[in-house]
């Protein structure tokens, strides 16, 4: 039964992990996307406005 | 957008050319493959990672390295795919944002292997028992590359949806 737990409890952990990876990934996305339709890229060497 | 020299040059190659004549089994084929050598790298160098965070302990870690060739092979598959992928449609990764997050992670993900192996953080693993507590050092070099890896995975996955506004 403990073995059962810990095994949901580690799932249930690595699946939140997949999310918040996930989530910083749409949100950096989602920032580079906004800071060229404002007209104010932060590394444009790097991630250049593509018009 | 004018097209820049290095692509110019791209489109001109014999590889280029190749790709593009024979598409409609060349891309689904390179594509496979491409899932196939990441879910190798991820069943692996994951696992791996996953062990070191403390996850099915009981297994030695040195047992678990052993599968690390595997996730090597799976990169170089990788590695070659994405060049095909690259040459193929150069334009829609180079002005892709989500490409240029994945080659970051990938980036990272490089020096975090050096990090692994450069320093004595994998000579300690290895002298560890199946039961043992790994240092932190390395707890937080597995962690970096499991992150690092999920996050090349979901950017590969959102190379679609944030292609340029433009086809050359």
């Amino acid at each position: 039964m403990n073995d059962r737990f810990g095994t949901t409890v580690e799932l249930v952990v690595f699946a939140a992990f997949i999310a918040a990876v996930f989530i910083v990934v749409m949100t950096s996305l989602t920032f580079l996307s906004n800071q060229c339709s404002q007209g104010t890229p932060v590394l444009p060497a790097i991630f250049p406005c593509f018009q | 957008m004018e097209m820049a020299a290095w692509e110019t040059f791209i489109r001109s190659t014999a590889l280029h050319v190749f790709i593009r004549t024979y598409e409609p089994w060349v891309w689904p084929a390179c594509e496979t493959l491409h899932y196939l050598g990441l879910s190798i790298l991820l069943g692996t160098v994951g696992l791996f990672d996953l062990r070191v965070l403390g996850l099915a302990k009981g297994i030695p870690i040195e047992s678990i390295h052993r599968l690390i060739p595997w996730g090597i092979g799976g990169y170089v598959v990788n590695i070659l795919t994405g060049i095909i992928f690259f040459v193929g449609h150069p334009d829609q990764y180079f002005y892709n944002n989500a490409f240029r997050l994945k080659a970051l992670f990938m980036v990272v993900a490089g020096l975090n292997v050096l990090a692994f192996y450069g320093t004595s953080a994998f000579r300690e693993l290895k002298t560890l028992g199946p039961d043992a507590e790994p240092p932190l050092r390395a707890k937080v070099i597995a962690g970096t590359s499991l992150s690092m890896w999920v996050a090349v995975l979901i950017c590969g996955r959102l190379l679609t949806f944030y292609r340029p506004p433009f086809f050359h």
